[in-house]
């Protein structure tokens, strides 16, 4: 089944990049027959059985609060920005994107061209967005990802839409049909990375504006109960679930359901150590943050089994120096608690880490935007976004106990 | 022989109840409570024991299983006089005095050594009347801080704790209700001690004594919710608001029919619910009181800010205007005794309460009711309750 879905949607992504069908509507049609084939709209939760019991869970759509909307989602300047390549290099690489002859006269006649400290950079404006085809979006993003990688995590946005009708009900339809023309497929991904132009193109409508963030950045989460009958194997799940014993008062918990006649089944949440609690299915807040960095992925797992978040894990020291000391790497299979970590098989250069909680269910923050909250979500979801020309290895990492 | 039959009633309780535990299966002996539609929409609530984690039940400071009286006087007579004082006849104090070895250390008072019959058979209204006596100095530890029961259902509370019927027997003999009436008080650790041989049994006692009763509260949600309802009540007038949109997302799942409301509480007691201190937290010289929770329940990071802090009063005249029922999501109640605070807990819904019970690493947060909260901190029967609102900042 998953062979045949990704050639469906391969050959989707051809048909659309040769006839300007945009990605969204190949999104739409994929989405449907996604559902029929896995019979969507389920009548009940998902399960998973292991050493962590019987976890039922279910989909849910997390959007970011109005109170995070900060003024740099709404930017409304557009630009393109290749790093150390000069322009007539950067004029070539046009080309290999298969732009058209007469947007790369536009290019580089009106392009307005500029070294910054990351690079060198072309601002465009609205019609060079707008000549653009979803194949010179696809090929371009690829380009992004591979060289200048913060560019890409900066400007490059996967939208995570799950129910498209109720989600596109927020929005205007002009508003919708701007969308339509941005996105384009990464593998089975929709992306975009022109929301400044987005922006632009809502004038002073500001509550569109919101409302147009609120939904790039909606995000799926999963919400989780653990199934505690009365012949639960309390030892077993609290040696799961308190990570080998690193969270002892789980135990009592579990023991408390377990004793209590109608309670049945625990949300994961009160299974999660004390700084998950306070980050799942939320976001990071201006006190996260200093000058130097933002929290991420790394920051999100890395700290997933201490008491309190803290700053320093923001400092700009290299991995090893935070993995060394507290982490052992460990061979075989990640249980709960484990940090799983993608590196670059080429460069050994960091990708992306994430929380082993049970089975399929991870916990991660996508990026590090202040509108991406922390989530649990299936690995297969998570790992949808590094598909498409990643090459890396993957470690796992575990914290050793306290003394 | 009055006190026996008193409390014969309980334990004819128990043991019709142990004995109908046994005849029919637990799932079907159902505690759940549900609340009718409401502002704060359909809550479906659980009492279960929280159990004191192993490794900090190894911190217990154990104590001796020689139960001891303390009293300030330094001598008998003085002793005798105090008692007179308080309304003790001298039947009743010759009840507490007679069969007990005394110690008369001038620098602490008068130290009473009752034997265990003593213990067990003083009559209940004297019980009462000598340990709220007792309670009044802190050094009779159990008796200015008793373990709380909010039932007198001995058997169901102790419920797979692994007590003995012998020692459920005792605990229904020694327990004394609150002066609220609400529930009943236990004092008599060390005679609990006393009656078992080995430290296994020991820390059985230790184990099942210490623990804390705590609600799972669940929030019934569908595609017939009022979310502006909802949404109104528990973004408590938008202090609480970034909770939204997951109530959104939740009402608009049709695979879910409710939600634990953790989900909706802010990021400080989400993080906090049923979790005992971690040792880490006191790093600073103290750990968080009942003011502390409070006073954070809705800040993203704690400040370190206590009940005996000189600028609590300060704090409180300046963020939080006094409010009146019904109360609402994240109200501090504050319970007094005259003008002095007694303790404080935060409102949630359908009179459960967010509350830390002590400033001690044995009290955990956790949700109770509000008039078991009451009944646990009421001491002498005479209190009162202030409601205090988190004012709105003006968004600038």
């Amino acid at each position: 089944m998953k062979s045949k879905f990704i050639l469906s949607s391969e050959k989707s992504l051809f048909l659309a990049a040769r006839s300007r069908i945009s990605a969204f509507s190949v999104l739409l049609l994929f989405s449907a027959a996604h559902c029929k084939s896995h019979g969507e709209i389920p009548s009940g939760p998902k399960t998973t059985t292991g050493p962590w019991g019987t976890i039922e869970y279910y989909e849910v759509t997390v959007e970011p609060p109005t109170s995070i909307l900060w003024p740099d989602l709404f930017a409304t300047r557009s630009y393109w920005n290749f790093g150390e390549l000069s322009q007539g290099e950067i004029l070539s690489l046009f080309e290999e994107f298969e732009f058209a002859p007469d947007l790369i006269e536009k290019l580089r006649n009106d392009g307005v061209w500029s070294e910054s400290e990351t690079g060198t950079e072309v601002e465009i404006d609205d019609k060079v967005v707008e000549s653009l085809t979803t194949a010179n979006r696809t090929a371009m993003a690829a380009w992004m990802r591979a060289n200048n990688n913060e560019y890409f995590s900066k400007q490059l946005m996967n939208l995570e839409i799950h129910d498209e009708g109720l989600l596109l009900q927020r929005l205007k339809p002009s508003t919708v049909a701007l969308i339509q023309t941005v996105t384009f497929l990464r593998n089975n991904v929709v992306s975009m990375m022109d929301r400044p132009y987005l922006i632009r193109q809502l004038g002073n409508d500001e509550q569109e504006k919101k409302a147009l963030i609120r939904t790039l950045f909606s995000t799926r989460s999963l919400l989780a109960r653990l199934v505690i009958d009365e012949d639960a194997d309390i030892e077993a799940l609290a040696d799961y679930w308190s990570g080998g014993g690193k969270t002892p008062g789980i135990r009592s918990l579990l023991e408390g359901v377990r004793n209590a006649p109608g309670v049945g089944k625990i949300d994961l949440i009160h299974l999660l150590p004390p700084f998950a609690r306070k980050y799942y299915c939320s976001f990071i807040q201006l006190d996260d943050v200093n000058p130097i960095g933002v929290p991420d992925c790394f920051w999100t797992s890395i700290q997933f089994f201490k008491a309190r978040s803290t700053l320093r894990l923001l400092d700009k020291i290299s991995i090893d120096h935070y993995l060394s000391f507290d982490f052992e790497e460990i061979d075989g299979t990640s249980t709960f608690g484990d940090m799983v970590v993608l590196f670059n098989r080429t460069d050994g250069k960091f990708i992306h880490s994430y929380v082993q909680i049970a089975g399929d269910l991870v916990f991660t923050k996508n990026g590090r935007s202040f509108a991406r909250p922390l989530i649990l979500t299936t690995r297969e979801n998570m790992m949808s976004v590094y598909e498409e020309g990643y090459d890396f290895e993957t470690r796992i990492f575990r914290r050793r106990p306290q003394t | 022989m009055k006190h026996i039959s008193r409390f014969t009633a309980v334990l004819t309780v128990i043991t019709t109840c142990v004995a109908f535990a046994q005849a029919i299966p637990a799932s079907t002996n159902d505690d759940t409570q549900v609340s009718g539609n409401q502002p704060w929409g359909v809550l479906e609530s659980y009492e279960i024991p929280l159990t004191c984690p192993e490794h900090l039940l190894r911190l217990v400071d154990i104590p001796s299983s020689q139960t001891e009286w303390l009293f300030n006087q330094p001598s008998i007579e003085e002793l005798k006089n105090h008692l007179a004082v308080k309304g003790f006849s001298e039947k009743e104090i010759s009840y507490i005095l007679d069969g007990c070895i005394a110690i008369f250390d001038p620098a602490i008072g008068t130290r009473l050594f009752p034997d265990d019959d003593h213990v067990r058979n003083i009559p209940l209204p004297l019980r009462v009347k000598t340990y709220r006596l007792l309670a009044e100095n802190p050094r009779n530890r159990f008796h200015h801080r008793p373990l709380f029961m909010n039932s007198e259902n001995v058997s169901g509370w102790f419920r797979d704790s692994g007590l003995p019927r012998s020692i459920l027997a005792d605990v229904a003999q020694l327990a004394y209700p609150t002066p609220t009436a609400k529930g009943y008080y236990l004092s008599d650790v060390s005679f609990l001690l006393r009656q078992v041989h080995n430290s296994y049994d020991e820390q059985l006692v230790l184990r099942a004594l210490m623990r804390r009763p705590t609600l799972i509260a669940r929030l019934k949600l569908d595609a017939t919710s009022d979310l502006v309802e909802l949404s109104d009540y528990w973004a408590a007038g938008f202090k609480n608001k970034d909770i939204l949109p997951l109530m959104e997302s939740v009402v608009r799942t049709k695979q879910v029919d409710s939600l634990d409301i953790a989900h909706f509480l802010p990021p400080t007691p989400r993080r906090n619910l049923y979790s005992f201190p971690e040792l880490s937290e006191g790093a600073s010289g103290r750990f968080p009181d009942w003011f502390w929770t409070c006073y954070n329940f809705f800040r993203f990071t704690p400040v370190d800010i206590y009940a005996d802090s000189p600028n609590r009063k300060a704090i409180m005249t300046r963020e939080f205007e006094l409010a009146l029922p019904p109360y609402q999501f994240g109200d501090v109640l504050v319970i007094r005794n005259g003008d002095r605070a007694i303790h404080g807990c935060i409102y949630i819904a359908d009179n459960i309460v967010y509350t830390k019970n002590s400033a001690d690493i044995y009290s955990p947060w956790i949700l109770m009711k509000l008039n078991d909260v009451v009944a646990y901190h009421d001491m002498s029967g005479d209190t009162e309750i202030t409601a205090h609102r988190k004012r709105v900042l003006p968004i600038p």
